[in-house]
């Protein structure tokens, strides 16, 4: 790891600004400089924190953002997210990105990137591997559904190169190439390696590289000495494994972290008396939380019975006593931010005892018995038990079940037998990217019995969930997402909760660089 | 306890029950003990009418205060009163003691006598069972369980009541190989009394003194485990109040109120005191030589 | 004495594996595919099945078992899937922290132990003695979740005197032994009673023996003989805490593991049975069993050798 040897240009050129294509956010065009970063100093050490343990430093076998925060430092991508309130992208080693057509982007990489240990200055070879080995099937890599319809990237120059898609991709410019498919790696080195790699770094391209991993510990990462971008703000980076945010907001107020999500319990708290030299902030979060109907099971075919649900749930409660009033009920699955998201749901969030009662008698189903299927973790609990109560105020008995997150995920899994059919209720929440494209993935026919667990095939659902991942028009993009969601709705087999919050506390030394969810892009950390 | 005809010599009478009572209050700890016990199960009994509140009736706004005039250990994150799940708690864990220490004494009296009257080679076998159970760590052996069939009060009484087994049957045992040979047991076979009836009239009387001891020292540590389990989300469902789910409430939210966790930790150490008392001074009355034996 | 040993060990090796072998059946009886959980939502059922073949879920159930003991005799406890480190490597990273808790915590408990016990055989009969007595027997009966629980609040949360989570900075062993503190406390508390009551009762036989009163005779201070012998006879008692207490100590360690978040065994037990991480359950509750029968026929066969009249009656 120590041996440093870089053959790449030392003729560092001004970063040219371009402006191309428009981000798929619908938001203005989101190109623009590197997020400047003035202030560093040696023999600095930002203690950031994740909620579970790394598993991989191969973006090919990333499991989400958790990898993420530690590839996105040490890997270089063509493009970034940019911090800040709203969703962007500007370059990182590309010097220009363009959309020739739609399925055609011309780049051009910096020629001041390489590569650690020896392997040299970063080449369009290395984009087109790190790109082309993702949707190879012999990889097997997690992460080929965010390659989308890649076909292959084609080398045009020693620094140029075009990617080329079988078919229009709007998530390209939101999830494919900011985020965890985007890192880009150098082909010779995982060569060497063997094609992939496990959890020890080869070669880092970004202003930090991996020093080592204390597993359910702390990832540490350390200044790369031979970044030629402008200087990272930090000696070293920890990231700490620490699943449960009561225990993180322990060990910030013990001083042990200078970055970390807090729960939603402990805002008011936080925000009312913050430890000394800190900041409270919050974040929407993308996350979407839902109440789901299986519509196959044999007491959830009845509509009625359903909307009866959907209007006797009482969100804003939910969100009192399961989110401490931080978070805000949702309207859909798609958060506030991004195209597609709903003003308003068709069912209101507040109950209405009177139309659900109406609904029920209507049903015929009265006195009905079900169950929720529940993830163990407190707000899930506390909001089980609320829709419980709910519940019961039209006379149907709800049992809560609890289950660990490994029995809770095989629940609705058609290939782990008949026991779909026993799932009636079930509280769930789903993780998301920037963009809507990735929220409607899941609720498709094809997904039925797979994550798509309330077993809702809609035709038109389907269409338009296919046709505008592929639509430039963002006022289109973001009508058909709207529509795909009230066709959702009117099944009856959804009642949506909330998109949650991302509550953050930094101390006052540290100028976090944030995404609009609050989630942390470690590269672009500075001091205050 | 109720043993009408027996021509052994422990618990002969009524009036010997009522020496062992006597005994029992004569002593400060035996007295402290009972007191205790008695009135959690005076409160488990009249739970429904002794709480001042619906324990699982939802009351949003009022949700996570202090203790108050009106709630008296103050309410959870749902606006429950704590003090009323603490009570209703009670029931849920005596619901759980009893028959999971009725059913080890059951089954570790049979395995027990079996062991000890049985042939050496079946002796040996239910000795390397007892060993085995009693070899994982409860908890460990808790977890696979309930992971196994969900959470439900019968996993958690069939759990416990496994890994107490033991406990019952090494006792029996070791009781029962002692009088064995025993020179009037030795004299009753030759008479030609069968196995079976010189287990029911000689041996299990004798054992139930040292078993009664044994059950009320137990009693604390189903009742600590059914908490436990209930504190991992392992236990009773939501929104049965058990004491371990109070607990666990209260560990999410030990940041914003301690008092939930105050109020269900007190109830879990009273019983146990309680039980551990009242088995401390029955074991001296009962059986002298048991002291010091934990 | 040699065949009672080997006799001991025989019987500790058929243990441990008999009661790995049901945990092996009990786990695998699970529903949950581990297979489904490492990969996330992303993962199409082609790659579900493939790792399934990995892991060698697909073997029935038997030959998985003999594997496993196949693989265990030659020190290889098999892979985690998840990290694709060696599962022996992970338990044997957690291990030192559980090691160190059960460690802590019958120190707490025979230090405490030991000053109650004399002070009780000392002013035997006393209103102090019957105090401490009650004392004793009530710190046997806490359960030790709810100490932790209580000590976590008012010690770490409350009163902010000890750390409220974690095992401390690696290699800073002040800062790990402050962590120790608290949860060690939590475990050990039971221990104290049973510790003390040993002490006292044999405290007050040896009392009124012959080279006591020979000492006594010799003008050798009171408290001096007291403590000096005190010290000696702790030593069983404690080694039987070690030999009957470990299997509580170890489930007493999960909890405390849990409330303090501290890594050790506990936690990785309860981390991989949520998750089906199989070989890491496996592998760590092997562990555990190994270091529980262990430590049973350690004491038991240090007592024979302190005490003969064990080895004549077994």
């Amino acid at each position: 790891m120590s041996k440093v040897n870089i053959e790449w240009t030392k003729m560092p050129i001004p970063r040219r600004r371009f402006l191309q294509g428009a981000s798929a956010l619908g938001l203005a065009a989101g190109a623009g400089a590197g997020f400047p970063i003035s202030a560093w100093a040696e023999g600095s050490t930002l203690k950031s924190r994740t909620y579970a343990d790394m598993r991989s430093l191969d973006p090919a076998f990333s499991q989400g953002v958790v990898d993420e925060e530690i590839h996105a430092p040490i890997y270089s991508k063509l493009i970034q997210y940019k911090p800040g309130r709203e969703w962007g992208w500007q370059l990182d080693a590309a010097a220009s990105v363009e959309q020739v057509d739609e399925t055609h982007i011309k780049f051009s990489l910096r020629d001041d990137m390489g590569f650690t240990n020896g392997f040299g200055a970063m080449t369009a070879e290395d984009v087109k591997y790190s790109f082309e080995r993702i949707i190879d099937d012999d990889l097997k890599s997690t992460n080929k559904p965010d390659w989308g319809p890649l076909d292959h990237v084609e080398v045009t120059g020693e620094r140029e190169g075009v990617i080329v898609l079988k078919n229009a991709f709007q998530p390209l410019w939101s999830i494919t190439l900011p985020y965890i498919t985007g890192n880009i790696v150098s082909k010779k080195a995982f060569e060497e390696a063997g094609g992939k790699i496990e959890t020890s770094a080869v070669a880092a391209s970004g202003p930090y590289m991996h020093k080592s991993w204390e597993p359910k510990q702390k990832t540490t990462l350390v200044r790369n000495p031979d970044w030629k971008g402008e200087k990272a703000a930090f000696d070293e980076i920890q990231i700490f494994h620490i699943d449960d945010e009561k225990t993180a907001e322990i060990a910030f107020e013990a001083g042990e972290l200078d970055f970390t999500r807090v729960s939603l319990a402990s805002l008011d708290r936080l925000k009312s008396s913050p430890p000394e030299d800190s900041t409270v902030d919050e974040f929407p979060s993308l996350y979407y939380a839902w109440v789901g109907m299986n519509v196959e099971n044999d007491k959830l075919k009845n509509k009625k019975l359903r909307q009866a649900i959907q209007h006797v749930i009482d969100v804003p409660s939910i969100m009192e006593a399961a989110y401490f009033g931080v978070a805000k009920p949702s309207t859909g699955i798609i958060a506030p931010g991004l195209a597609g998201h709903r003003e308003a749901s068709l069912v209101p969030a507040a109950q209405d005892l009177a139309k659900a009662q109406e609904l029920l008698d209507e049903s015929g189903a009265a006195g009905t018995k079900l169950a929720i299927d529940v993830l163990n973790k407190q707000a899930n609990v506390t909001a089980a038990q609320i829709i419980q109560a709910n519940l019961s105020q039209i006379g149907i008995e709800l049992e809560v079940r609890l289950h660990e997150g490994a029995t809770f995920w095989t629940l609705g899994d058609k290939s782990a037998g008949d026991q779909w059919k026993n799932v009636e209720l079930l509280l769930n929440r789903f993780s998301m990217t920037p963009d809507p494209y990735y929220a409607t993935a899941w609720f498709t026919c094809e997904q039925v019995g797979v994550w798509n667990w309330e077993r809702i095939c809609i035709d038109e659902f389907d269409k338009l969930h296919e046709a505008a991942q592929a639509e430039g028009d963002a006022g289109k993009r973001d009508a058909m997402y709207r529509r795909a969601q009230d066709l959702m709705e009117e099944t009856g087999a959804y009642k949506f909760l909330t998109h949650e919050a991302t509550p953050v506390i930094y101390r006052n030394s540290v100028k976090p660089a944030l995404r609009p969810d609050g989630l942390p892009l470690l590269r672009y950390f500075a001091k205050a | 306890m109720a043993i009408t005809e027996t021509k052994s010599d422990s618990f002969k009478t009524r009036g010997e029950f009522a020496e062992v009572l006597h005994h029992l209050v004569r002593d400060p700890l035996g007295l402290t003990g009972l007191i205790i016990v008695s009135l959690i199960f005076t409160a488990a009994i009249f739970a429904d009418w002794i709480v001042p509140y619906d324990p699982i009736a939802l009351n949003i706004k009022d949700r996570m205060q202090g203790p108050s005039m009106n709630h008296l250990m103050g309410t959870d994150q749902l606006g429950r009163d704590t003090l009323s799940r603490v009570i209703m708690g009670g029931r849920i864990a005596l619901q759980v003691a009893l028959p999971t220490i009725g059913g080890a004494i059951t089954i570790g009296v049979l395995l027990g006598m079996i062991a000890g009257f049985g042939p050496r080679w079946l002796d040996n076998l239910i000795i390397l069972f007892f060993d085995t159970v009693r070899s994982f760590p409860t908890v460990m052996f808790a977890l696979a369980v309930v992971a196994l069939v969900g959470p439900s009060l019968t996993t958690v009484i069939f759990v416990i009541m496994m890994t107490s087994i033991p406990t019952y049957g090494r006792v029996v045992r070791t009781q029962t190989l002692t009088l064995r040979n025993s020179e009037f047991i030795l004299a009753e076979r030759s008479m030609g009394a069968s196995v079976g009836r010189i287990l029911a009239v000689h041996i299990l009387p004798n054992v139930l003194g040292p078993l009664a001891v044994l059950a009320a020292m137990d009693i604390p540590t189903v009742v600590g485990l059914e908490a436990g389990l209930s504190f991992l989300g392992m236990g009773v469902k939501p929104p049965t109040p058990s004491w371990g789910s109070i607990l666990n409430d209260g560990y999410s939210l030990i940041r914003n109120t301690p008092w939930i966790i105050i109020a269900g930790g007190v109830p879990l150490i009273l019983t146990t005191l309680g039980f551990t008392f009242l088995g401390e001074a029955l074991r001296d009355v009962v059986d002298p030589k048991l002291r010091g034996r934990r | 004495m040699l065949k009672y040993v080997g006799k001991r060990l025989a019987l500790a090796a058929v243990i441990a594996a008999l009661s790995v072998t049901l945990l092996f059946i009990i786990i695998h009886l699970i529903p949950g595919d581990p297979a489904r959980t490492m990969l996330g939502p992303r993962a199409t059922p082609e790659l579900i099945a493939d790792l399934q073949l990995r892991m060698g879920l697909d073997q029935p159930l038997p030959v998985q078992i003999l594997i496993f003991f196949g693989n265990m005799l030659s020190g290889d406890l098999g892979m985690d899937m998840f990290s694709n480190r060696p599962v022996a490597t992970i338990v044997f990273e957690q291990l030192p922290h559980t090691l160190a808790l059960i460690f802590a915590s019958i120190i707490w408990s025979a230090v405490l132990g030991i000053f109650l016990g004399c002070f009780s055989a000392v002013r035997r009969n006393s209103l102090a003695d019957r105090l401490t007595g009650v004392l004793a027997v009530s710190f046997i009966a806490a359960p030790a979740f709810v100490i932790a629980l209580y000590s976590l609040l008012f010690f770490a949360v409350e009163l902010r005197w000890f750390p409220a989570i974690g095992a401390g900075e690696p290699g800073d062993i002040g800062d790990q032994l402050w962590h120790l503190v608290l949860p060690s406390f939590a475990i050990g508390l039971s221990w104290v009673g049973y510790i003390a009551r040993l002490v006292r009762a044999s405290m007050l036989e040896i009392m009124g023996e012959g080279h006591i009163r020979t000492a006594r005779a010799f003008g050798l201070p009171e408290k001096w003989i007291t403590y000096r012998y005190a010290l000696r006879l702790a030593i069983l008692p404690t080694i039987t805490v070690i030999g009957v207490g470990m299997g509580f100590l170890l489930s007493a360690a999960v909890f405390a593991e849990i409330v303090f978040a501290r890594p050790g065994l506990g936690k990785l037990v309860i981390d991989s049975i949520t998750t089906r991480n199989y070989p890491v359950v496996m592998g760590s509750v092997l562990v555990s069993t190994i270091l529980f029968v262990a430590s049973t026929t350690l004491s038991d066969i240090v007592n024979a050798l302190l005490d003969p009249r064990i080895r004549q009656s077994s």
